[in-house]
């Protein structure tokens, strides 16, 4: 390669210098290896970009590979992948210079394989993040930064869009039949005045214009039963989950979120009460997306409530009884009318006073009973709404809550969301979005990388892969050998750190 | 310089002629059962609850393991072991650069929570739910399980 005839010679004879025209490889890897340099920067940028990210976000928020569903397994399952396709892909490239075609196609399909494999576990992964509602941007990303009045305010606000779309649902399944009927007997009577009409012999104008608009309303109404009956089948179908779903979602609707939000809504600013409304909201967000770090915290914040929510309920009871005690013959009598020993269910107008003539201040302590009795059934229902949907052990080595499945064994708990697939409520992982931008880019790039090679591969997989071929081989997998490079640093970055 | 450089056109001329001499299907293998123990390495300190109760620790092993990982690759497989001196034209400076790539974003986003306004930190995310509070809020809580028990800051 080095050439020696320069054209000029030098004075001092004894030194031979030599002219190089290029470097002493050839043209394709010098290109190669530019590129290369161009994707060290390029992918260091982004590796960089994610470090400074990462270690920049609000000090112990950035979520943990399992408050994400990241497992580490398959992230090393992947390493190991590309390692071995490193490794044939090099042993394909020394087989062709050694001129063995054959065998070198056997490695360079193994690569091309293990290529494949690797995009193939990697779709699970983006698969088990998208099934959780993790996705880079939204509107699909659920992800809360924290558990504030925004997030639970979300939670209500999908909650009610569910009930309020089974219940209409519901409604429209039952009225039906009734709008089947009213649509077929538009239909007979339209038909038969038709037929009347085109018996006629000779039509005025203005029956004229009514044949023709029968004509044109018998099939819009046949359509529309069409449809009916399309729709029906559809809400039939659904009936049988909604049943099922619909009480969940109020359940947990109103004893977990509107529970939530009232407590997170109390007046008043004192810390006792501020700390209060602040652990109402964790506990929402845990139940939903439960956090490890959080568990903890949380088991204390339940602990509190039910103190809190036995304590009051006491005093209610007390006061209840000393107003019952104090209570006119008048207000008894207008007791007895409400009806309100037992306890009504919340949401009962129970608090219109009865239009008896009754004193102010008796209707003032009947009012008061109700509210007292509304109060009552609110906690009671948020107790029973705790041992159904949050029906958990909180196991203090483990620092985790556990459930018991249907199986009788006994396994760390992963939320409603985990519990109920279909309730897809916003969830409160900290950092959780920025922490879904740079993972979904970073193996994203990756990926698109690992696609390009394998397109190459499949260019080259036909090739006789003899010795003249060495150089392509050469190359091609000075560009794999990169991929693989990057996914060295990835596989700790996003797996294990 | 021009010795150097005769040297080097000497070198790669002669050696390019038996590549294959280079590799070797052991020199290979061992570089990849190397490169498989090594991902094991940083696979167990990563899950090591020990090691990583200190990240630190873990964060260092990991990477050093990492770099180590990276340098069999470029060394072995990509054959820059056997290259001429072209190779630190094309890997030295890009590697610099990127370097320098990563402290540049290091003051304006590394460091962009210590410049937040208090509105924007109303949105940013917080810590663990027990972090959240003081624990001289926690006290208070646990001593005023009554609302009306009067503990007013002020």
């Amino acid at each position: 390669m080095a050439q020696h005839d320069s054209g000029h010679h030098d004075d001092h004879g004894h030194i031979q210098l030599e002219y190089q025209p290029s470097l002493p490889i050839n043209n394709g890897k010098v290109i190669l290896w530019l590129f290369l340099s161009t994707e060290i920067m390029f992918f260091s940028g982004l590796i960089g970009t994610y470090i400074v990210l990462r270690f920049g976000s609000p000090a112990g928020t950035w979520p943990g590979p399992h408050d994400v569903h990241v497992v580490e397994k398959l992230g090393a399952l992947n390493t190991f992948v590309l390692i071995c396709s490193s490794l044939s892909i090099v042993l394909s490239l020394e087989a062709a210079r050694s001129n063995k075609a054959s065998l070198a196609k056997i490695w360079f399909g193994l690569t091309f394989f293990l290529a494949f494999v690797f995009l193939f576990i990697k779709g699970i992964e983006y698969n088990s993040k998208f099934d959780h509602g993790i996705y880079p941007q939204k509107p699909h990303s659920q992800i809360y930064e924290k558990a504030d009045i925004y997030y639970v305010s979300a939670v209500r606000t999908r909650l009610n869009e569910l009930v309020t779309k089974w219940q209409t649902e519901d409604t429209e399944l039952a009225t039906a039949p009734n709008t089947a009927k009213q649509l077929e007997d538009e239909q007979q009577s339209a038909t038969a005045r038709r037929d009347a009409l085109n018996g006629m012999s000779n039509r005025s104008e203005q029956e004229n214009d009514e044949l023709r608009q029968l004509t044109k309303r018998l099939p819009e109404i046949k359509a529309a039963l069409g449809d009916l009956a399309s729709k029906t089948k559809g809400l039939e179908a659904g009936s049988a989950d909604r049943k099922v779903r619909l009480p969940i979602a109020e359940s947990i609707l109103n004893d977990f979120a509107r529970w939530a939000e009232l407590t997170a809504a109390t007046a008043s600013d004192d810390l006792v009460t501020r700390h209060k409304r602040q652990a109402a909201m964790e506990i929402l967000a845990y139940q939903v997306y439960p956090l490890h770090r959080d568990a903890h915290a949380v088991s204390e914040y339940l602990r509190a409530e039910e103190a809190d929510r036995n304590q009051e309920a006491a005093k209610l009871a007390a006061e209840r009884a000393e107003l019952h005690g104090n209570a006119t013959a008048a207000t008894l009598e207008a007791l007895k009318a409400l009806d309100l020993t037992p306890a009504p269910e919340p949401g009962a107008d129970a608090a219109a006073p009865p239009s008896t003539n009754l004193s102010p201040e008796e209707s003032a302590v009947l009012e008061r009973l109700a509210a007292i009795d509304k109060r009552l059934a609110q906690t009671r229902h948020r107790e029973e709404a705790l041992d159904e949907h949050f029906a958990v052990r909180y196991d203090s080595n483990e620092h985790t809550f556990m459930h018991t499945g249907h199986d009788g064994h006994e396994s760390e708990w992963h939320g409603l969301n985990d519990d109920y697939h279909w309730l897809k409520l916003p969830m409160k992982i900290p950092s959780g979005n920025m922490w879904a931008s740079t993972y979904f880019l970073l193996t994203g790039f990756h990926a698109l990388h690992v696609v390009v090679g394998l397109i190459v591969f499949a260019c080259i997989i036909p090739l006789k892969l003899d010795a003249t071929r060495a150089n392509m081989i050469e190359n091609t997998g000075l560009y794999w050998h990169f991929v693989d490079l990057v996914w060295i640093f990835l596989f700790p970055l996003l797996y294990l750190f | 310089m021009s010795h150097d450089n005769v040297g080097h056109a000497d070198h790669a001329d002669s050696g390019h002629g038996h590549d294959q001499s280079h590799g070797g299907l052991g020199k290979y293998l061992i570089v990849g059962g190397l490169l498989a123990v090594l991902t094991a390495i940083s696979f167990a300190a990563g899950s090591s609850k020990t090691i990583m109760s200190t990240p630190q620790l873990g964060w260092t092993i990991m990477i050093a393991v990492s770099c180590a990982k990276a340098m069999l690759v470029m060394l072995f497989f990509m054959h820059l072991i056997w290259e001429a001196n072209w190779k630190y034209v094309l890997t030295v400076p890009a590697s610099i650069m990127s370097l320098f790539l990563m402290l540049m974003l290091v003051p304006d986003v590394g460091l962009r929570t210590r410049n937040y306004s208090e509105e924007r930190l109303l949105r940013a995310a917080t810590p663990a739910a027990a972090d959240s509070n003081s624990p001289s809020e926690e006290a208070e809580m646990k001593e005023g399980d009554t609302p009306t028990d009067g503990h007013k800051q002020h």
